[in-house]
């Protein structure tokens, strides 16, 4: 089981989610809409090699929110529930992912200040595909109890 | 709305989603991410299992708006995003999506605007709030 953000974490921890290769049929899954809509998949730059070939893409890309979900799965993982009530992500999307690309997940302690019982942590977060390239940047804040 | 999404301006309001999250949407999602944690599968103690965050980001965007309309050999950019999760939502609530253009801006000689969403729950609870920085190519 992952390690969680505790009152006690310091400055600099780092944290890693699991990584994620971008199949074909993932890409489809997130981002054709419902599986039980007539027509599935819906045709966009995500799901469609002619849709990409419009918009002057050699193939499709992956949705941005797809990797800034399996972020969000590793904030929740490391915050716990709070995440649903307070967490807090900017981000940014450099980079374009496409099939067959495998992503990782990343977040780095750079801050934190007691309040009321509390430790807020800031953290740098960003998404690295294999080969080191961020393809998405960003920072996150959350809050754990002093006793947590 | 009737203007296509590269025309709106700060102020322009699109349509409301409303949806209530079936568990197979929701299982659907955790296939596409990977993502099997108990609490998106199954109840937690008086509550259904929670909808994926994923799902929700998702459902923040613009183009999940009824009013959502692409120019003839336009297409959509998300170049930044900045989200506040307010509250948890579970299976089987019915949620209300709502999207405002707030803010429009030049950077890089491309023209941008900052769409402001809303999701809430059926006790009318914001639960997310998400700023979307949209551009658009080919337009």
């Amino acid at each position: 089981m992952m390690e969680s953000i505790t009152a006690e974490t310091e400055v600099g921890a780092e944290f890693a989610g699991p990584q994620h290769t971008f199949e074909p049929v993932r890409m489809l899954t997130f981002s054709g809409g419902p599986i039980d809509a007539p027509g599935w998949p819906a045709k966009n730059l995500h799901t469609d090699v002619e849709k990409a070939t419009e918009a002057g893409l050699p193939a499709p890309i992956a949705s941005g929110i797809q990797y800034e979900g399996h972020l969000v799965e590793l904030l929740v993982q490391l915050f716990g529930d709070a995440w649903f009530r307070e967490g807090v992500l900017q981000a940014k999307y450099p980079r374009t992912v496409v099939a067959g690309d495998t992503v990782q997940p990343m977040a780095r302690v750079t801050g934190r200040s007691a309040e009321a019982g509390r430790v807020a942590f800031d953290l740098e977060v960003w998404c690295q595909r294999a080969g080191d390239e961020k393809v998405l940047v960003g920072s996150a804040r959350c809050a754990v109890p002093v006793d947590a | 709305m009737e203007k296509f999404a590269h025309e709106l301006v700060p102020g322009d309001i699109y349509d409301p989603l409303e949806i209530v999250i079936e568990t197979e949407l929701n299982q659907q999602i955790l296939f596409a991410q990977e993502t099997f944690d108990l609490r998106y599968v199954a109840d937690n103690g008086d509550r259904p299992a929670m909808v994926s965050p994923a799902l929700l980001l998702q459902l923040a965007a613009n183009t999940k708006s009824p009013s959502f309309k692409l120019a003839e050999g336009t297409g959509s950019v998300l170049a930044e995003a900045k989200t506040e999760f307010l509250g948890p939502a579970y299976v089987g609530e019915r949620l209300r999506v709502s999207w405002r253009v707030t803010d429009a801006y030049e950077k890089r000689d491309r023209q941008y605007y900052v769409m402001e969403t809303l999701m809430e729950n059926d006790d009318g609870v914001t639960i997310l709030r998400r700023d979307l920085h949209l551009t658009f190519f080919g337009a």
